[in-house]
């Protein structure tokens, strides 16, 4: 299998869902204080 | 202290798993070290594993500096404002990922790793330098030239962003510091920008870094 290039949509959706991660972790830790 | 010295060791301990590298040997069976461009990072994860796993790739490199700044500074100190520790966490985190002890202190660039540690501190510090790292990224399609852009624009939006009741200058500083270790860790990546050989995303001639 020849090797994926990396691309712009795979750059979209890192930093889309990093932030939804990012909103998850905040809201678990926030109901855990 | 002794809390605060546990928080920093398991900061560093999880920093340092390289999640990237265990996707491709588990899944694919592959060295990440000995494919592409040789790095660690999601990015050359990418290549190996295709567009969804090398999500989950990114995604985990980039918990892995979230997790011990949301959870493993107050979660040790208590209830008391971990501010500090907080940085600190975050800059154990990202050391662990570029000097893993787990394979020998060769890591990664410290891009996926230190997002993770700065959403955790600021999250509208990293929609900021998200964005830019996307804009770059669209316009120039250098995946290194975007982080480093990215890296240096942690700072000045942390900058902007101190305030007496969100945070100090130990922030702007944790990010100054993160700046400089993405900037010296791409130093082949802009000798090839400069020399014109950097390759860009989407293309297929010169399958290499970052």
């Amino acid at each position: 299998m020849p090797p994926t290039r990396p691309d712009l949509r795979f750059a979209r959706t890192c930093i889309f869902l990093a932030l939804l991660l990012t909103l998850a972790f905040r809201l678990l830790a926030a109901q855990g204080a | 202290m002794l809390q605060p010295a546990l928080a920093l060791l398991a900061s560093y301990l999880l920093g340092a798993v390289p999640f990237s590298w265990l996707f491709t040997r588990v899944l694919k069976g592959v060295d990440l070290r000995q494919v592409g461009s040789g790095n660690i990072g999601a990015t050359n994860a990418m290549r190996v594993l295709g567009r969804p796993l090398g999500v989950a790739a990114f995604l985990c490199d980039f918990g892995k500096g979230l997790v011990p700044v949301v959870w493993f500074a107050p979660a040790l100190v208590g209830s008391a404002d971990p501010g500090w520790l907080r940085v600190l966490c975050g800059a154990a985190a990202v050391a662990g990922h570029v000097w893993p002890i787990y394979l020998g202190f060769k890591g990664g660039k410290a891009v996926a790793t230190g997002c993770g540690a700065v959403a955790g501190i600021d999250p509208w510090i990293f929609l900021a330098g998200g964005l830019l790292w996307l804009v770059v990224l669209f316009a120039t399609r250098f995946v290194s030239l975007a982080s480093v852009a990215m890296g240096l624009a942690f700072p000045c939006a942390a900058a902007l962003r101190r305030s007496p009741e969100r945070y100090g200058f130990e922030v702007v500083l944790g990010t100054s510091a993160l700046a400089l270790l993405i900037l010296v860790r791409h130093r082949s990546n802009l000798k090839r920008l400069a020399a014109g050989t950097e390759p860009r995303i989407g293309r297929r001639s010169g399958e290499a870094a970052p």
